[in-house]
């Protein structure tokens, strides 16, 4: 397998590796990052620059850049107390809106509850930059749920995502991590579907039956999203060489 | 309770320090030439293990670097603290290696089928 990107990694290794480096935390990269183009240029003399040398060379930054990246978020005592704080406080919130309304739907409380922590968690390892962005369009998915009845805890969640932001945005800054068009995307996605989610809980509330153009339009908002994810990745991408 | 057990690659750093003061290439190769080829260290696992050993002082950094053709290398050294703990893990796999010879898992004898 010899691809147009495996000729042009081959004909400038130093600065494909380098690039590669970039996927480290910042720290890492500024205290280790010399030493390790050395030994990768003294390993690539060795190896003559083979296909396999290649594959071991991105399967090895990848796979420890990750690791490197879960040691630090683990030692960042502040944001884990953080993340562990915004979502008890949220589940705590939502108990007792269960307890104060005897209507309170359990079910598709749990639900958003679910996938709103997984958004957070998402957000923690991948957010990055557009700070002001990623708050707009946590404080709008709230206000849109408080709108439509399931109002209380979806506003105290939408508390909890600002903070969760705020802290995750200044881990990343410290550790300039890269991937921040992808946790753009997955905001966007995750808006359009809590919209979706909220119009549909308009309509059982109202007892109006939406026309399915109505609901093609979510879908079709849910498909922009992603293409919007693939488009802001492409970009990065495109910075990333540029940088 | 038990003194926590090495992992391998944390013990042949130490064991490729123990003798002489190196660099991350020189390292690897070692533990290539030591283990026959059976390990492999690579740079991430390498630079890991070295950022967290330095991380519980088990390795220092020199300050000086003797080697003047590459700029960028860096050499380290075993503390006080780094040869006791291989000294102990060295002995807890001696004792293990012994239970294995009475249990008749290994020959009594090097060499001996």
């Amino acid at each position: 397998v010899n691809s147009g990107h495996e000729r042009s990694a081959t004909k400038h290794p130093l600065k494909t590796y380098r690039m590669l480096l970039r996927l480290y935390p910042k720290t890492f990269r500024i205290r280790y990052g010399e030493q390790m183009e050395s030994v990768f240029e003294d390993g690539l003399a060795g190896s003559n620059g083979t296909a396999w040398f290649w594959l071991g060379t991105i399967w090895d930054v990848c796979s420890h850049a990750l690791l490197e990246h879960l040691h630090l978020l683990a030692a960042n005592r502040t944001l884990t107390g953080i993340v562990i704080a915004a979502i008890s406080l949220s589940g705590l919130l939502n108990i007792m809106n269960g307890v104060i309304q005897p209507d309170f739907d359990w079910s598709s409380g749990l639900v958003f509850y679910l996938q709103a922590v997984s958004m957070l968690g998402v957000f923690v390892f991948l957010n990055h930059r557009r700070l002001w962005l990623e708050i707009l369009g946590l404080l709008l998915i709230g206000n849109v749920y408080v709108q439509f009845g399931f109002g209380v805890s979806a506003g105290w969640l939408s508390l909890a995502g600002f903070l969760v932001v705020v802290a995750s945005q200044l881990q990343a800054h410290q550790n300039g991590w890269r991937f921040d068009a992808l946790s753009r995307g997955l905001l966007l996605w995750f808006s359009a579907r809590v919209l979706e989610l909220a119009f549909t809980r308009f309509q059982v509330m109202t007892g109006y039956r939406a026309e399915t153009p109505i609901l093609s339009l979510f879908w079709l908002l849910e498909g922009a999203s992603l293409l919007m994810l693939a488009r802001l990745t492409w970009q990065q991408s495109r910075l990333t060489r540029a940088g | 309770m038990n003194e926590p057990t090495l992992t391998p690659a944390v013990f042949h750093i130490l064991l490729s320090l123990s003798d002489q003061n190196r660099h991350g290439y020189n390292i690897m190769q070692d533990v290539l030439e030591r283990t026959d080829g059976k390990i492999r260290l690579s740079p991430g696992t390498l630079y890991g293990t070295i950022k967290r050993l330095l991380e519980t002082e088990l390795i220092l950094e020199l300050p000086e670097q003797p080697d003047e053709t590459d700029q960028r290398r860096r050499y380290y050294q075993l503390t006080k603290l780094g040869r006791s703990t291989a000294k102990a893990e060295a002995q807890r796999l001696e004792e293990l290696v012994r239970l294995a010879r009475s249990k008749k898992l290994l020959p009594n004898h090097r060499g001996t089928p």
